[in-house]
């Protein structure tokens, strides 16, 4: 049988490749690697750069180390340069300090020594109840102070030194202004207290029963005068109380116990009282005592006495109303210096006489005044001075024992010893010298130093100077009145009364009246003849009275020594 | 006033406070000039930071490359899969006609020579039918193991690009919060230099005051000589 052959295509099939799939697969694997790689390189670059910062970093902080460490040095450079500065100067101010409180030492024990003078002298004369004295004198100091302050101490050290001793100065005459001033104050209180305790004294003397009232005022005006004063504090016014008050009372209560005594003759009864005995002793009691037995004994004598004064004050009342009488009745003729007696004279002067009945003078006084009116209105009699009577009332005028008074002049006129004319000016006088006495050592010197140039005496021969004597009363009526009206004025020169200055005032007024030793021994020796005591008298009425000198203008005028010119200064011959 | 210890001190204090102030000035201007160096180096340490940002950037490149070509090899794979399904559906179909071939032609020989259809003639052809059952399932088996190699040889290259586009994105990740520290870095370097102004402010104000304060001790110390 035929074999038919067929196309076999064999074993076939299909047979899927790898290659791909791996190539792919490697080529993801290598693609991989190199991005790695790549990222590989980046990291240490980035690592390299990280470092590179890290580095930058530490050069950063290193630099900042660095300038902390060069700050730090020149920091404590300066601080050792500041301390060897400091440690020099401490040396050097120690040296300054040293020699400034030295000088200081010395300047202050000066300063010292003038501020206590200066206060010692400041207090010396000060008032203790001015509040001023010690604060001006502390305010000068202060700029004593202040000036040693700034004078020479530059450094701290002997600024404080000084300051020190400043306030310790002023601490110290604070004090002692003040302790003094309390001192002087106390001690003025005292005294002012004591006028105090001495008026009560005697308010209670007078007044024994006014004790308790004296007391109480002691007490208050001592407690007012301490709390008013400004000076008194503190110890020096505890101390002037308790010695204010203590002697005080004491002072106060035995005053009245002795006014009691006085009063009464017989001890007080209340002075044992307890209130009052702390201010009296015993021996103080024994006295009283004793006083009072004698004062019994005495109130009967003062009884006596007390008659007698009542007498010689009625005397003195007599006398006071006769110069007022007399002064009221009784004036002068301008023209012819003769009295013009009132009529009323007549009836006061009874009158004097009747209110006066206890007075022993006072029928003496009112006969003298009586018969000085009678003889005044007998017009015929003419009386002429004499001298010795006229010498002895103006020697009188200063006297201070029995001054001449206007009714010895009225009695020397009753019994026709003196002019109408000396009478008259001697009244004048005599009332001059009542309103302002002139009297004393200094008076009784001078006049007597005029006198003795005036007047001539003890020259071994009987007789008077009588031109001497008129001469000396003629200038003291024409001295006295200038020199008062001068001195009432306040006008008086200083050497008014200096009888050895020739161009004092004294020497002045008694010029005129001054006489050779020639004229003098004359002038005595015409008295020793029988020249009538009553010439002088007409000389007065032809030689005018010299004017005073403030009154008196130059020219030619009659004096005792001749016609002589006044130049203004001084007497000339002409 | 007046000369004293305290005029000495003040001297001395006068010259320290100057030299304090020098020192005061000095520190200053090198504390603010190590700290403008620190900035700088800040500075740079950002700039490595972003390398290194940048070298993560690069990597996170590489795997999305690499996962890539791993997403192209798992399709070669698949493709593999299916040419192996082919080749195995058209092995079979060869197998069968061969086998159908044998057995025809074995039936012919057998009907040729005569043979009846039993004895050996059955015999052979039982076992040509065998044979070729064997065949076929031995066939149908190896295309289902290729396939499944195949298969695998995919899912394996596609877990590998899966893996490198996550570790870029990791990676990427990573250098976005690396570009943050560079940006930090940058604002520190700025606070550093501002630092160092204020350093110098200070120190300079310092200084100043050194110097005053040495000036006053001076004046003092003159007026104490002089008032």
């Amino acid at each position: 049988m035929p074999r038919i052959e067929t196309f076999d295509a064999g074993n076939v099939a299909l047979h899927p490749t790898e290659t791909g799939v791996e190539a792919t697969a490697g080529a993801a694997r290598r693609i991989g690697a190199f991005y790695n790689q790549q990222a590989g390189a980046e990291e240490m670059l980035a690592r390299e750069t990280e470092r590179l910062g890290g580095m930058t970093q530490q050069v950063g902080r290193e630099t900042e180390q660095l300038g902390a460490e060069k700050g730090q040095a020149e920091t404590e450079a300066g601080r050792r340069i500041g301390s060897s500065i400091a440690a020099a100067g401490d040396v050097a101010v120690k040296y300054l300090d040293s020699q400034q409180i030295s000088q200081g030492s010395k300047a202050y024990a000066d300063l010292l020594q003038t501020t206590t003078q200066q206060w010692n002298d400041t207090v010396k004369n000060a008032d203790p109840n001015n509040p001023h004295v010690a604060t001006d004198f502390m305010a000068k100091l202060d700029d004593q102070l202040e000036n040693f302050k700034n004078n020479g101490f530059y450094t701290e050290n002997g600024q404080k030194w000084a300051e020190a001793h400043v306030e310790a100065l002023r601490q110290h005459m604070a004090e002692k202004t003040t302790g003094d001033m309390a001192t002087l104050a106390g001690q003025a209180a005292m005294v002012n207290q004591q006028q105090t305790v001495n008026s009560l004294s005697a308010t209670v003397h007078g007044d024994p029963s006014s004790i308790d009232f004296a007391l109480a005022s002691l007490k208050s005006s001592t407690e007012g005068m301490l709390a008013h004063s400004p000076n008194l504090s503190g110890t020096a016014a505890a101390s002037a109380r308790s010695e204010i008050m203590q002697k005080g009372a004491e002072s106060i209560v035995k005053s009245a116990a002795i006014g009691y005594i006085e009063k009464t003759g017989k001890m007080p009864d209340w002075v044992t009282d307890p209130k009052y005995s702390k201010y009296v002793n015993g021996p103080e009691l024994q006295m009283f005592e004793r006083a009072a037995k004698t004062q019994a004994k005495a109130n009967a004598l003062v009884d006596k006495q007390t008659q007698v004064a009542q007498r010689q004050l009625a005397d003195l009342q007599v006398h006071q109303g006769a110069t007022k009488v007399i002064s009221d009745n009784i004036t002068f003729d301008p023209q012819t210096g003769q009295p013009i007696v009132d009529p009323k004279f007549f009836k006061q002067a009874l009158e004097l006489a009747r209110n006066n009945p206890d007075a022993p003078s006072a029928a003496e006084t009112v006969r003298t005044m009586m018969n000085w009116g009678e003889s005044q209105q007998n017009k015929g009699a003419k009386p002429a001075d004499d001298p010795a009577v006229k010498s002895d009332l103006m020697d009188r005028m200063f006297s201070a024992d029995k001054p001449t008074t206007t009714l010895d002049l009225m009695k020397a006129r009753a019994e026709g010893k003196l002019s109408d004319h000396s009478f008259e000016v001697m009244h004048g006088l005599v009332q001059e010298l009542q309103t302002t006495p002139l009297k004393g050592d200094i008076w009784k010197d001078t006049i007597a130093a005029v006198k003795g140039e005036l007047v001539l005496t003890n020259v071994g021969l009987p007789g008077k100077d009588i031109t001497g004597e008129g001469n000396y009363a003629k200038w003291a009526q024409t001295f006295i009145p200038q020199y008062l009206a001068q001195s009432r004025a306040g006008t008086l020169p200083p050497n008014a009364l200096d009888v050895k200055d020739p161009t004092s005032m004294i020497s002045q007024s008694m010029a005129p009246f001054k006489r050779t030793v020639q004229q003098r021994a004359q002038d005595y020796l015409s008295s020793l003849g029988g020249v009538s005591p009553a010439a002088p008298g007409k000389r007065e009425d032809v030689m005018p009275a010299i004017p005073p000198v403030d009154q008196r203008t130059p020219g030619l005028y009659s004096t005792p020594r001749g016609t002589m010119r006044w130049t203004g200064t001084g007497w000339v011959n002409p | 006033m007046a000369i004293s210890n305290a005029t000495f001190s003040d001297i001395s204090g006068a010259v320290s406070d100057i030299f304090a102030g020098m020192g005061a000035a000095d520190k200053a201007a090198l504390q603010a000039q190590g700290l403008r160096i620190t900035a700088q180096g800040t500075l740079i340490t950002a700039q490595g930071t972003r390398l290194n940002a940048e070298s993560l950037r690069t990597k996170a490149a590489g795997d999305i490359a690499e996962a890539s070509n791993y997403d192209l090899a798992s399709t070669l794979a698949e493709a593999n899969k299916a040419y192996t399904d082919q080749s195995t559906r058209l092995q079979q179909s060869q197998l069968n006609r061969n086998i159908t071939q044998t057995i025809g032609g074995q039936q012919a020989g057998v009907a040729a020579s005569g043979f009846g259809a039993g004895g050996s003639a059955a015999y052979l052809l039982r076992d040509s039918q065998a044979q070729g059952a064997l065949a076929k399932g031995v066939l149908a088996q190896q295309g289902v193991i290729t396939e499944a190699g195949y298969e695998q040889q995919a899912q394996s290259y596609t877990t590998l690009a899966n893996a490198g586009r996550a570790t870029a994105a990791a990676e990427m990740d990573m250098a976005s919060k690396t570009d943050t520290i560079a940006t930090e870095q940058d604002a520190l370097a700025v606070q550093q230099q501002q630092l160092a102004n204020q350093t110098q402010d200070v120190g300079n104000k310092e200084a100043d005051m050194d110097f005053f304060s040495g000036a006053i001790k001076g004046v003092s110390a003159i007026a104490s000589i002089f008032i």
